[in-house]
């Protein structure tokens, strides 16, 4: 009988296998102890500071200053619960007890903390620094997030430009408009929708875009026109519709105009159910579906013989009840 | 007798150290995927507090996703699944249910349920299906955007191409009927859209298993781990192979299987695909290859991304019977699909895919039961011969087992520093036995089913769809739905 592997090889591997087996099984005890600790502890620490935290947010304002002290004094564990009970409801408040709980994190030093980190060499820290600048209600913020909207990581400029968006204040539109281009390397959907969240100060702006060299800025030009109600957005959108050389500006010109309900735009929508493309026409044939029957009988009666099949199904469509 | 005994001779001659060298790569490579998986996860925890979804939960410039979910038989859990689809948090998106062609109740449940109305316009042709189609039913309401395609029955693929045909939206998610979907699921998985619309074409959520959990008007509430040893451990298995594993391969974007139960496609290129190939076994992943081949061929930049947060949960095989019936299946599909793209293995021109992926499939997804099943026949025989030391038994039983439990320990660390969805004591007990029990009996069951299920499709053997009794994961009683999907 040959013997392929020494006992003292197979011993090795044995007492390996052992051993890695033991320390994974111990590693998980380990780490699910040391989640269980973790968890309970700070949820004791949560109900001692998540009243605080509300207390502060609701305090009138000649009572703000005491509810602070308790945060000024706060270190390690405590104060990074508070900031993120404080962060965390940012998201969902506005007007003054915004205002409270930006007291409340400037009170724990994160305000600092962000805006040194906005210079911090790990993308990460930069991104989560946008986070907390764009919550909360502090013009400086501003500044920083314009910079952070230029910053040489993706990322953080994605951050960045949503963080603009949500401080909605006019400084930033400038900075929201400087990341429509695709060149950005922004998402649309991440600018478009910063856009949307500024609509009071970026509306004016927008149109702007529809003369753009970029495709991508004049697509999410069009989207956002109607969302955002656009001085002038419907002529520039019928002729969008009528004239872009890219398909896909035309397709959100289309769509956009659907959600307007223009009359005036029945003939270019009639006309973009003839081109070439098959996404305009299938667009612009829904949204003349959806207008009422009075602007466009004439017009549908004749696309439901259209010799394409999902412009005869889209020209057939009966609006949907409200 | 000494004709065996030369036989056996000559195959551990040749075979002895490859065959512990086989062993030894398959769990390596595995160990290798679980540690990509690994650094993913945590780049992903240190970015959770910047996602950006709740933005994209209230944007009108998301992109509109189309839910496509085929419906045979589900008169049961209809209403729910629709509902709980209808109400994923996402702003635009439409649910076409396709039933395909139910012998129950399913269609009229439906129509009363949601007050649905004919819509008897022209068919659109988007893409060739089957099975006759009825009748289309849609909601009158603005309320909810619900299409009932009502069609003969012709099979999954089939029915999902025909709910395809009758998406309007740019994204497409094909869910099963008798899975569970988390609420920020279409978020989630659509995110990699959103970040990366140019080159994402398709995105995989990770299926969980439900066996266990507690369920709430259809919604998972509590996760726990099953109390039958065969669902624990298929949940350790799908933690191992499909979330660790799959979302390794998606982090070397050679990613080739996306699950039937939870996967979104760009609309365009599934209709430039033509669909799912409706005589595919293992439709899900042969329509993934043949996005890849034609990414590949004409040159295009492309991404399929596997988002490992959980968006969909299924109900695992509770019965060996019906367990069997599904890893013939799976085996079989795999066969096939690998066959019908053998071009593409160990070639250039397909990148990751056809140098990494594909052979690692052929390899170590594919032969592992055949090597396996070997190792299990031959080493006994070579101890009973006298042919190999027991110490080359232990050696055997150490690389393929010993390690392989090993690496199922190493995706319940990884676990249990990411999601940690397991959060009972016993559920962690559960788990580490699980790991160690799937050595004794159930891989090598297992082995057993794939074996046969690629001999079936060797002999073209039909394959059958079974159906299984669901455990009831519902607040209604025992009720009968399709094989899980993988």
């Amino acid at each position: 009988m040959p013997t392929l592997f020494p006992s003292s090889v197979v011993f090795v591997v044995l007492i390996a296998c052992t051993i890695a087996c033991v320390v994974a099984i111990v590693l998980v005890t380990v780490m699910r102890l040391a989640r269980r600790v973790r968890g309970s502890r700070l949820q004791r620490l949560t109900e001692r500071i998540r009243p605080a935290v509300l207390q502060a947010a609701v305090a009138e304002q000649d009572a703000l200053d005491n509810s602070l002290t308790v945060f000024r004094s706060m270190r390690g564990r405590a104060r990074r619960n508070a900031e993120s009970i404080a962060t965390r409801m940012l998201y969902d408040v506005t007007g003054e007890t915004r205002t409270n709980l930006t007291y409340v994190l400037a009170a724990c030093g994160t305000i600092t903390r962000a805006v040194s980190r906005t210079t911090s060499t790990v993308p990460v820290r930069r991104a989560r620094a946008a986070e907390i600048l764009g919550l909360i209600d502090y013009p400086d913020a501003i500044s920083h997030l314009i910079r952070l909207a230029q910053d040489e990581s993706d990322e953080v400029r994605a951050v960045a430009t949503r963080a603009l968006g949500r401080s909605g204040r006019p400084e930033a539109i400038a900075g929201l408009l400087a990341a429509l281009p695709s060149s950005s390397g922004v998402p649309a959907v991440v600018v478009g929708s910063a856009l949307l969240e500024a609509a009071e100060h970026s509306a004016a702006a927008i149109g702007r875009g529809f003369t753009d060299s970029d495709p991508a800025v004049r697509r999410t030009t069009a989207i956002l026109a109607s969302h955002v109600m656009s001085p002038g957005a419907t002529p520039r959108l019928i002729r969008a519709l009528a004239t872009d050389d890219e398909p896909l500006v035309r397709i959100a010109a289309a769509r956009s105009i659907m959600r307007l309900q223009t009359r005036d735009a029945v003939p270019a929508l009639y006309e973009a159910a003839s081109s070439e493309h098959s996404g305009v026409r299938i667009a612009a044939t829904t949204a003349l579906a959806t207008f009422p029957p009075a602007w466009t009988h004439e017009v549908l009666t004749d696309l439901k013989h259209h010799p394409d099949v999902d412009i005869r199904r889209a020209a057939s469509a009966t609006p949907i009840e409200g | 007798m000494d004709a065996t005994r030369d036989i056996l001779s000559a195959i551990f001659a040749f075979l002895a150290i490859p065959m512990l060298a086989y062993f030894i790569a398959i769990n390596t490579s595995y160990l290798a995927l679980i540690a990509l998986a690994s650094r993913h996860f945590a780049k992903h925890a240190r970015r959770s507090s910047f996602t950006g979804e709740r933005s994209m939960a209230a944007s009108p410039l998301s992109l509109g996703i189309s839910v496509v979910m085929p419906a045979y038989n589900e008169e049961t859990v209809i209403v729910a699944s629709v509902r709980s689809v209808l109400d994923l948090r996402y702003p635009d998106h439409e649910v076409i249910v396709v039933n395909d062609g139910s012998t129950d109740a399913t269609l009229q449940i439906l129509i009363d349920t949601f007050g649905l109305v004919p819509d008897d316009r022209e068919h659109p042709v988007r893409l060739p299906v089957r099975g006759h189609i009825r009748q289309i039913w849609v909601s009158p309401s603005s309320e909810f955007d619900l299409t009932v395609v009502d069609k003969e029955n012709s099979g999954r693929s089939d029915t999902l191409n025909a709910g395809i045909r009758f998406a309007e939206r740019d994204l497409v998610v094909m869910v099963d009927a008798d899975s569970l979907i988390d609420p920020d699921a279409l978020l989630k998985v659509s995110k990699p859209f959103a970040d990366d619309p140019e080159n994402t074409v398709a995105t995989g959520g990770v299926v969980r298993a439900v066996n266990g959990c507690l369920v709430n008007r259809g919604r998972v509430v509590e996760v726990g781990m099953p109390r039958q040893l065969l669902a624990k451990i298929q949940v350790v298995e799908y933690l191992r192979a499909f979330l660790l594993g799959r979302t390794g391969w998606s982090q070397l974007n050679a990613l080739v299987l996306i699950s039937g139960a939870f996967g979104m496609f760009r609309r365009d290129i599934l209709l430039e695909v033509g669909g799912l190939d409706a005589d595919s076994i293992g439709e899900d992943f042969e329509l993934v290859m043949r996005i890849h081949r034609l990414m590949r061929r004409s040159k295009r930049p492309y991404r399929v991304t596997f988002v490992a947060e959980p968006v969909s949960w299924t109900e695992v095989p509770p019965t060996m019977r019906v367990l069997a019936r599904q890893r013939r299946r799976w085996h079989r599909g795999l066969w096939e699909v690998l066959w019908k793209y053998r071009g593409m293995t160990f070639n250039p021109r397909y990148g990751v895919v056809g140098m990494v992926a594909l052979p690692f499939y052929w390899l170590f997804e594919l032969f592992a039961p055949l090597l396996e099943l070997s190792g299990l026949i031959l080493v006994p025989l070579g101890l009973a011969f006298g042919l190999v030391d027991p110490g080359y038994g232990l050696m055997f039983l150490l690389v393929s087992y010993a390690y392989g439990f090993f690496v199922t320990l190493a995706a319940l660390v990884v676990e249990e520093a990411s999601f940690h969805r397991y959060d009972r004591w016993r559920d962690l007990g559960s788990c580490i036995w699980a790991a160690f029990v799937e050595n004794l009996g159930y891989r090598q069951l297992t082995a057993v089913w794939r074996l046969q299920g690629w001999w079936a499709a060797l002999r073209g053997t039909k394959q059958e769809w079974g159906v299984m009794t669901r455990a009831g994961f519902l607040e209604e009683p025992a009720v009968t739905v399709r094989e899980g999907s993988r």
